[in-house]
């Protein structure tokens, strides 16, 4: 995982404007889900203007202007955290499921639903 | 289990995740939650033995068994453990609509500029609820299976439409003569109208009332104006009648914060203890109704509400530490949530959503809303929260409509976008309504979220005030478990 910057080719977000889409951050996707990349961009996505795109065996992130390095940061950041939330959703998903469906079989158990 | 119940267990060999959830607080410090929404405060050192599963600290795996956020391999009851807290959790689900919301009239004496109804002119009937009307309301209310029934009136101003209000009193009594339902009632009122047919009739059918007291005299009138500029001597002299012939617990006050409240929330929470009332709910300014023709609602943003509530919290903490116990509404409420597992209550902070399931209102014209707040879109023109009208429909066509349901789906915190991963989700909530007024989407973009950002600002605050502050601690328990 690592970042370049580089301008690339205008990007058309709405009818008439372009804009320039600066490339912030590359994630190798062998180690990196789309999800987590995904998931980064969107928490982001408050005050910056971000998408995702393939680029052979990357994902890359390019913005519609310059980052900060305290936001390319933090970009990094939320990307690990939410693909350590999905290791630990797939290691727990059957404990998850377990649990779930016990609770609600109680509930309804208790309660007459006619 | 205490601090020394952990101490003293001893510790497994092997442990693995169960599942839970992290959010970053700051740089080094980490909240971890499970399902069941128990929760510890981590630091980042903590944290990333608990991410790698490699532990050098004892006292930390114990902890986080102890929370069920570990499990060791031959556990077989923290399973079921967590399953039964996570029942408890959601035990009300079942209880659907407990608060049913009567509008018996639109027409009201104050024009107040954040008011979130639309009123009509106090000499017009024709925005007043028929009885028919009411009647079948009263139909739809008996069907819903909640075993606790709660009917408020509401307007306009409700108590100059009081003639129904006592039909429907004595008719939903009577349709409860059983005793199945828990039934109470609660007129939301400003008090000008009360008189002592109203209270005597209040006293004999045990009516609790909730009025609206913005603050200090000046600040109120100033907020709620009315003929005579004299909405504060009504208002509290309504309190004083009430308290005399019903008692002290019958009567309860909500504030709302303008931008001229800000400035104050010291004054607006001495006002409320010098008028005997032992908690103050600082209450943000919703985006409906004439808030907006006003533009009242546009005047302060979240950050600016939100160091009013902090200062104002910060206040009420220092008043109990010196002895005058006085409770924030808003605190106890996520309070509730964080330490004693109990998620009901208030619909604007439960998931799936509080509106429709939570609460129907009935408004003069028959129409039924999923919300108080939905009923304040209609009043703009919007009618994305009514479910249907009581003259066609029944309870189970209205909470069943494919168009409810799809609010109720979409807006359902534990799988929209951010909350499914967010720590801080089970001490949240989902507001369709609210995220659709602002966003124009009742699932609402969270990274520009008002609602989202009052949860992530407040809960940490209580949390680490709960940490670290050892009277804060014991006050908290008690605002939790009142």
């Amino acid at each position: 995982m690592g970042y370049e910057r580089k301008r690339l080719s205008g990007v058309s977000v709405d009818e008439g404007i372009d804009y320039d889409m600066i490339e912030v951050v590359r994630f190798d996707s062998r180690v990196t889900s789309l999800s987590s990349v995904r998931k980064g961009i969107y928490r982001m996505s408050g005050t910056l203007g971000l998408i995702c795109r393939e680029d052979g065996s990357d994902f890359v992130v390019e913005s519609n202007a310059e980052l900060n390095q305290l936001e390319i940061v933090t970009l990094m950041r939320h990307v690990n955290d939410y693909q350590l939330r999905e290791s630990i959703s797939q290691e727990t998903a059957a404990i998850r499921d377990a649990v779930l469906a016990a609770a609600l079989i109680r509930i309804t158990r208790e309660h007459d639903f006619k | 289990m205490t601090q020394r119940e952990i101490a003293e267990q001893s510790v497994p060999k092997s442990v693995n995740w169960l599942p839970y959830r992290f959010e970053r607080l700051s740089s080094d410090e980490v909240l971890v939650s499970n399902i069941a929404g128990e929760w510890v405060l981590l630091d980042g050192q903590q944290f990333d033995q608990l991410a790698t599963l490699s532990f050098a600290d004892d006292d930390l795996v114990k902890l986080l068994l102890a929370n069920h956020i570990l499990i060791t391999e031959d556990d077989r009851v923290s399973g079921r453990l967590l399953s039964l807290k996570l029942a408890t959790r959601i035990r009300q689900l079942p209880e659907l609509t407990g608060l049913h919301i009567f509008v018996v009239t639109l027409r009201c004496d104050h024009s107040c500029e954040y008011c979130q109804v639309s009123r009509k002119n106090s000499n017009s009937t024709e925005h007043d609820m028929s009885w028919d009307d009411a009647a079948r309301a009263l139909d739809i209310v008996f069907s819903s299976p909640s075993t606790n029934l709660k009917i408020e009136f509401q307007g306009g101003e409700s108590l100059l439409n009081f003639e129904l209000i006592k039909r429907v009193v004595v008719e939903a009594k009577r349709r409860n003569i059983d005793g199945s339902r828990n039934l109470s009632f609660v007129i939301a009122s400003n008090l000008v109208p009360l008189n002592e047919e109203i209270l005597t009739f209040a006293l004999e059918h045990s009516i609790y009332f909730s009025t609206s007291i913005d603050g200090p005299e000046e600040l109120h009138n100033s907020n709620r104006s009315r003929p005579g500029r004299n909405s504060y001597q009504l208002a509290t002299d309504g309190i004083a009648s009430i308290r005399k012939t019903l008692g002290d617990d019958y009567v309860s006050a909500l504030m709302t914060t303008t931008e001229r409240s800000l400035d104050q929330p010291e004054a607006i929470i001495d006002e409320y203890v010098r008028l005997g009332f032992n908690e103050v709910f600082l209450r943000f300014l919703s985006p409906y109704g004439h808030a907006v023709k006003t533009r009242a609602i546009s005047r302060y943003g979240n950050r600016q509400w939100m160091d009013f509530y902090q200062r104002g919290l910060k206040y009420i903490i220092e008043l109990n530490r010196s002895g005058t116990e006085v409770v924030e509404v808003l605190a106890s409420i996520y309070l509730r949530k964080l330490l004693v597992n109990d998620c009901g209550g208030y619909v604007d902070l439960t998931t799936p959503t509080g509106a429709g399931l939570g609460a129907l209102v009935y408004n003069y014209d028959g129409d039924v809303y999923a919300s108080d707040e939905g009923r304040m879109l209609r009043e703009m023109g919007d009618d994305s929260f009514k479910l249907g009208s009581v003259r066609t429909h029944r309870y189970k066509d209205l909470i069943l409509s494919e168009r409810f349901l799809d609010v109720v789906e979409d807006s359902y915190a534990p799988s929209s976008p951010m909350c499914s991963d967010c720590a801080l989700e089970p001490f949240c909530g989902s507001d369709p309504v609210f995220h659709h007024s602002t966003q124009g989407d009742v699932t609402g973009f969270k990274p520009l979220s008002d609602f989202c950002e009052r949860t992530m600002t407040l809960v940490p605050l209580l949390l680490r005030l709960y940490r670290e502050d050892r009277f804060c601690r014991d006050l908290f328990t008690r605002w939790a478990t009142r």
